[in-house]
């Protein structure tokens, strides 16, 4: 094993000196003649060392301008500093542990006491971490069986009625959102950011008294009458009354208590006008309130069986003018507050957790929109499936199956293109394959910044990516693909500063089957491959087979 | 002369800081590099330039040396000195110069005629 490292500063070459002969049988020990040289060998290598000596009284940076630059970003997380100086006033010593030292040793050095304190400390330390991150990974595993089983409850609730499965997720989202705006608005309700996550949680269960509802009336695609109106109604007070039902113990937790409220209350309206109870006001409770509010804002910009989906400035029309019955006013203002997000961030549900950097990759990507082209659209019940059997594990975008599965026989593509990563061999070879995953991985990322929402990109293999596009102009098409190039060429490799990215891109635009244009792209990009770092783009039309190369 | 003398010689205490640093060889190395340590000298020439905050660290560094190798003369004329210049007692740590200078080269001239006598 590597012997640990510790940092000596201190402005005395001497008792560097000392304290390396001290200390170097045992650990590898790197020093630093005052605060600011310390700082620079922090600020790169930082996660290498273990632990910092520092003294206090040194030209350019002072120790406690040292231990405070430490504090200030965190640094003392992965290491502990110990103060070495001759001057052990009271003052000092309280100082330094204000400004989070671990520890103080004082001058004269005792071989055998300086080890100890040492040895020990680095033992705490990396107790103390280890424990973090066991605890770390119990909060995610958690974090993780949640999530699952909210979106296992919200497909057996919404399999029923045949809607996406995603309102209840997206209803969930809604209620945090609006809940976050709404204590910055007013203090009127004290929600800790505990309570916030508690409600957004429990309102996955505002519908579960739907369960209770037959098929016909559930999944009517016409209007009902008012009889069945009013079977309909009977979900609140349902979904309410199971929850009653649970063992004494289960309906006194938090979560319960406030899922009995959205359940029962989600329908109740501000002026008094709602069901089941005909409260009014903050007679409904919080909860209930904001959930009432996001069940109506998502069932608009939904498709449901008896209706078509409303734009979103359309539903925020009906929801303002009162068409959906009334709302806390205040509520309504958190809702034009959180337009954006509501336009942009909700349409992404993917469940959050796991590798960070690829889940962010992940997140970007619209898998529900972009699997509308899929051949059998009705599978509900294995949304999540397809994330799964459809991503690349090291990119985190598409992988190949995806494209042979849900684009090759398919004639409505209207542009494709290949995109091959010139001289990859070259990198792998003189850099070694780990520098080859990196390249790939900041590849897919640059890519998917250049593409919107709606293309798609995919690692077809090795370092082969393919791109597909609708719904674009011949000239915006060319600009991107131009754009992704220059982009990728401008990307540098933390640490092979010497290592210039190309790629050589080959495009084929127009109405043509997914296999053709699959053809012609391909013949592009070996074209492009000639010179390297090229675009070229074949528009073909039509009765021709190509009419334009450039 | 062996190092037990030399101590005796600069005015330190030598069971004091064999007890700390373990070896004799480790105690003999620091008072060997001690020789070319500038601290003493750095002092003397802020003084006299009147760099008073310098000075101060210089004085400060040569008496945290001092205390680890337990020369105990100059610790405490080094001592005297940095309190001088910590309470901005310019005058004081005027005065403190020959004192120092005294003790500083009694121990560097200790050190050396050790040094000499191993060589021999």
């Amino acid at each position: 094993m590597d012997k640990q490292k510790i940092l000596i500063v201190d402005d005395s070459e001497i008792n560097r000196a000392l304290l390396a002969d001290i200390l170097d049988e045992n650990y590898n020990v790197v020093e630093a003649e005052n605060g600011a040289e310390a700082i620079t060998i922090l600020s790169k290598q930082r996660e290498d060392f273990s632990l910092l000596l520092l003294d206090i009284m040194m030209p350019e940076m002072d120790g406690f301008e040292v231990l405070a630059y430490i504090h200030k970003y965190r640094w003392d997380d992965t290491f502990a500093v110990i103060m070495i100086s001759a001057d052990d006033s009271p003052t000092n010593i309280k100082r330094a542990y204000d400004l989070g030292a671990f520890d103080y040793i004082n001058r004269p050095f005792d071989s055998t006491i300086v080890q100890r304190r040492i040895s020990n400390t680095m033992l705490l330390y990396a107790r103390q971490q280890r424990l973090e991150k066991i605890i770390v990974e119990q909060f995610y595993e958690q974090e993780k069986n949640n999530n699952l089983m909210i979106s296992i409850l919200s497909h057996i609730v919404e399999f029923r009625n045949g809607e996406s499965g995603l309102h209840i997720l997206r209803v969930k989202s809604i209620t945090k959102y609006l809940l976050e705006k709404l204590v910055q608005h007013t203090d009127r309700y004290p929600l800790s950011k505990a309570d916030i996550s508690l409600i957004s949680t429990a309102s996955a269960l505002h519908d579960i008294g739907k369960i209770s509802i037959s098929d016909q009336v559930l999944n009517k695609p016409g209007r009902l009458t008012e009889f069945e109106f009013e079977i309909i109604k009977t979900h609140s007070m349902v979904g309410a009354n199971m929850l009653l039902g649970l063992p004494k113990e289960q309906q006194e937790t938090p979560i319960v208590k406030v899922a009995s409220e959205i359940c029962r209350w989600h329908h109740e309206r501000y002026d008094g006008n709602g069901y089941p109870d005909g409260l009014r006001g903050d007679e409904i409770p919080i909860a209930a309130q904001v959930v009432a509010l996001a069940d109506v804002y998502d069932a608009l910009t939904s498709e449901r069986c008896y209706k078509k989906a409303y734009s979103h400035e359309e539903a925020m029309e009906m929801i303002l003018e009162g068409q959906c019955g009334a709302f806390n006013p205040t509520l309504l203002l958190c809702l034009q507050e959180i337009t954006e997000i509501l336009k942009n961030e909700l349409m992404d549900t993917s469940p959050k957790q796991g590798d960070k950097s690829i889940q962010d990759i992940r997140n970007s990507i619209d898998y529900d929109r972009l699997l509308s082209h899929r051949k059998h659209p009705t599978l509900h019940w294995n949304q999540h499936l397809p994330q799964l059997l459809y991503m690349d594990s090291l990119t985190g975008i598409y992988n190949r199956r995806y494209f042979d599965e849900q684009f090759q026989s398919t004639n409505d593509i209207q542009a494709i293109v290949v995109l091959d990563v010139d001289n990859f061999k070259h990198i792998n070879d003189n850099y070694g394959h780990g520098t080859g995953d990196v390249v790939l991985q900041i590849l897919a990322k640059t890519i998917l910044s250049c593409i919107r929402k709606t293309d798609a990109v995919i690692r077809y293999g090795g370092d082969e990516f393919v791109l597909i596009f609708n719904d674009i102009p011949a000239n915006a098409f060319e600009k991107k693909l131009e754009r992704i190039r220059s982009f990728i060429n401008d990307l540098t490799i933390d640490g092979i500063p010497e290592l210039q990215l190309s790629v050589s891109i080959g495009g084929a635009y127009g109405p043509k089957t997914t296999k053709k244009l699959f053809k012609v792209a391909d013949n592009m990009m070996y074209q492009s491959k000639n010179k390297k770092n090229r675009v070229t783009v074949c528009f073909l039309d039509e009765n021709e087979d190509s009419i334009d190369n450039i | 002369m062996n190092l037990k003398d030399c101590y005796l010689k600069l005015g330190g205490d030598f069971d004091e800081v064999l007890g700390r640093l373990q070896r004799k060889q480790t105690v003999q190395k620091f008072a060997y590099k001690f020789l070319d340590d500038k601290s003493f000298n750095l002092f003397e020439v802020s003084m006299e330039k009147k760099d008073y905050a310098e000075a101060l660290r210089a004085i400060h560094t040569l008496k945290g040396i001092c205390q680890n190798l337990s020369f105990t003369k100059l610790l405490e004329s080094s001592t005297v000195a940095t309190a001088a210049l910590k309470e901005n007692d310019w005058n004081k740590a005027i005065d403190m110069i020959q004192q120092l200078s005294e003790d500083y080269y009694q121990t560097i001239n200790a050190i050396k005629e050790y040094k000499k006598s191993q060589e021999e």
